[in-house]
């Protein structure tokens, strides 16, 4: 029995060893998430097709677990996702890259068809994401500067996922998003309250790294050439004309382009050195270069 | 002594028996001598393996990483709570599983006509693998118990059906000619010689029913469930909580294991005469 395990062992890491080895292209995981359209377009253009392949995923947890065991060279993983990856002791082989940013700040939508006001917010349902309560202070951070009591709203914490259909369904009157979540709210029909736009980076409450980071690109940290070629790729892919990246995403969702036509695209760029000490407080090794 | 006065009154007596008859059984084949000398050193190389980084211990947690997860569970997250509702859904789909699926299997096998026009549309079904049928049973139930319910019920249904039908339809003709001659009505043949001549094959589809509705569970629980141990998976794999993500397999695996046992000893009970085969 003991001889017969080794020897399935073996098997299986020669398999994998071999499968690194024979890989010539990057492999890019990702969800299919419609921030990603610089990814998109960079797939399509001559200069991505030959350094990489974008693989999409079910979620991004398992683009975290294919970065892990090595068969991907990079990925893009939610903030939250990759803070609890970091803590794992195989992530001292990967290194934060880049990160996907939106636009717009902490959000406050209501239901489609509400006449709720900021200022009559008080007494009301609003619900908060659970897997991102940090939402919920920079909210509260924002609204101070203007003349709102918040004392007696109801802060209902709710999955992230069960959230629009709880403001669907009535069971709250209003929920605190993040920016990119407001805009698949807004397609759906709902209202915004109250958006935060001036984000910058030092902000007093929080880090824009927690608000507007929608993604994180982790790659191996042992892979440093591809790295660099992948990270000059996608920057320029994201410098491209947003005419452009509309229509690479539009392709890669299989949805018409005029969906995203008054929408702010998402934008990668190089990881600061906020987003470099945050994984390296969080994960105990120093991810700076 | 008296039987009465040994084991104190005749229904609990039974009861206690039983139960220990069961345990043994059971347990007794867990913990038998032979299957020690396999479990001790499988143990042993899975703590062993990891802690030594011959399999990287971030994706695969030792065992005494499984303890200390599993008691995390226990103590914070409320496990055992997780685990009733997940019994309670599984219990509910696999027994509406069985009490349509019998009953519709009989009355297949014993009569041609209804074989004739129901047959067919369920061998057009049967082949759907009971995952696809996600997307329009959410459409239908939307996102809550009764559709993990029916998503459970549809993976034990049609083994159950199936293997009870032919179990029906292959009942020796010569059991149904004797009982005619001694005058049996349809309902008596159905009750006691169809039914019981079919009884080991249908508990074994049961068995077989239990394992694919184990694996509706999880799918079920993943789809907007917000208690269960598949909920406790899913969440858990979002999340890279590896040794909690092996301690709801392993509660996955004894659910599995002990409502088999259960089916065991039912056999053991109904259907005496096929021990010992």
């Amino acid at each position: 029995m003991v001889t017969l395990l080794l020897v399935i062992l073996c098997v299986v890491f020669a398999f994998q060893s071999t499968q690194k080895l024979f890989s010539p292209k990057a492999i890019i995981g990702h969800n299919g998430s419609p921030l990603l359209a610089f990814l998109y377009a960079a797939d399509e253009g001559d200069e991505g097709r030959e350094a990489f392949t974008a693989a999409k995923f079910n979620s991004s947890a398992d683009v975290g677990y294919a970065l892990l065991s090595g068969t991907i060279h990079a990925g893009f993983i939610e903030p939250e996702k990759a803070l609890e990856l970091s803590r794992l002791s195989g992530f001292d082989n990967l290194v934060v890259l880049g990160k996907v940013t939106f636009p717009y700040g902490v959000t406050v939508i209501t239901k489609k068809g509400s006449s709720l006001r900021l200022q009559d917010i008080n007494g009301h349902h609003i619900g908060v994401p659970s897997d991102n309560p940090a939402l919920l202070k920079e909210f509260t951070t924002a609204v101070s500067k203007y003349p709102v009591q918040l004392k007696q709203v109801n802060y209902q914490f709710l999955p992230s996922d069960a959230i629009i259909p709880a403001l669907d369904a009535g069971k709250i009157h209003g929920a605190i998003v993040k920016g990119s979540k407001s805009v698949i709210a807004i397609s759906d029909g709902h209202n915004i309250l109250f958006q935060k736009w001036d984000m910058e980076p030092g902000n007093e409450c929080c880090p824009p790294v927690i608000d507007q980071l929608e993604f994180v690109l982790l790659a191996q940290k042992k892979e440093q050439t591809r790295n660099r070629a992948l990270v000059e790729i996608l920057t320029g892919s994201a410098a491209l004309n947003p005419s452009v990246l509309r229509a690479a995403l539009s392709r890669a969702e299989h949805v018409p382009e005029t969906l995203f036509a008054d929408l702010p695209l998402a934008s990668f760029e190089l990881a600061d050195n906020q987003l470099l000490s945050l994984f390296s407080q969080h994960s105990g090794t120093d991810h700076h270069k | 002594m008296q039987v009465d006065q040994q084991y104190g009154s005749k229904g609990f007596g039974r009861l206690t028996r039983g139960a220990g008859l069961f345990l043994r059984n059971s347990f007794g084949s867990l913990f038998s001598r032979e299957f020690i000398k396999v479990l001790i050193p499988l143990l042993l190389l899975w703590e062993v393996i990891p802690r030594f980084d011959i399999l990287p211990r971030t994706l695969a947690p030792t065992l005494s990483d499984v303890a200390l997860a599993f008691r995390d569970m226990v103590i914070n997250k409320g496990l055992l709570l997780h685990i009733l509702y997940s019994l309670g859904k599984f219990l509910a789909g696999l027994l509406i599983a069985v009490f349509t699926a019998i009953p519709i299997g009989i009355f297949m096998g014993w009569n041609l006509p209804i074989r004739k026009h129901t047959l067919p549309l369920f061998q057009i079904l049967a082949p759907i693998p009971p995952p696809a049928w996600v997307p329009l049973t959410i459409i239908i139930f939307g996102i809550g118990l009764p559709m993990q319910i029916y998503l459970i019920f549809l993976g034990a249904f049609y083994p159950i059906l199936f293997n009870t039908y032919q179990a029906i339809k292959d009942t020796d003709p010569r059991y149904l000619s004797s009982a005619r001659v001694f005058g049996a009505s349809e309902l008596t043949l159905i009750c006691n010689i169809y039914f019981w001549n079919a009884l080991g094959a249908i508990i074994m589809s049961v068995k077989t029913g239990v394992a694919i509705a184990l694996v509706m569970l999880v799918i079920a629980e993943m789809y907007g469930g917000r208690s269960g141990i598949g909920y406790l998976l899913v969440e858990a794999k979002d999340f890279f909580q590896i040794p909690a993500m092996v301690v709801c397999m392993l509660v996955l695996g004894m659910i599995g294991w002990f409502s088999i046992e259960i089916l065991k000893f039912a056999e053991l009970k109904l259907a005496l005469w096929k021990v010992g085969r």
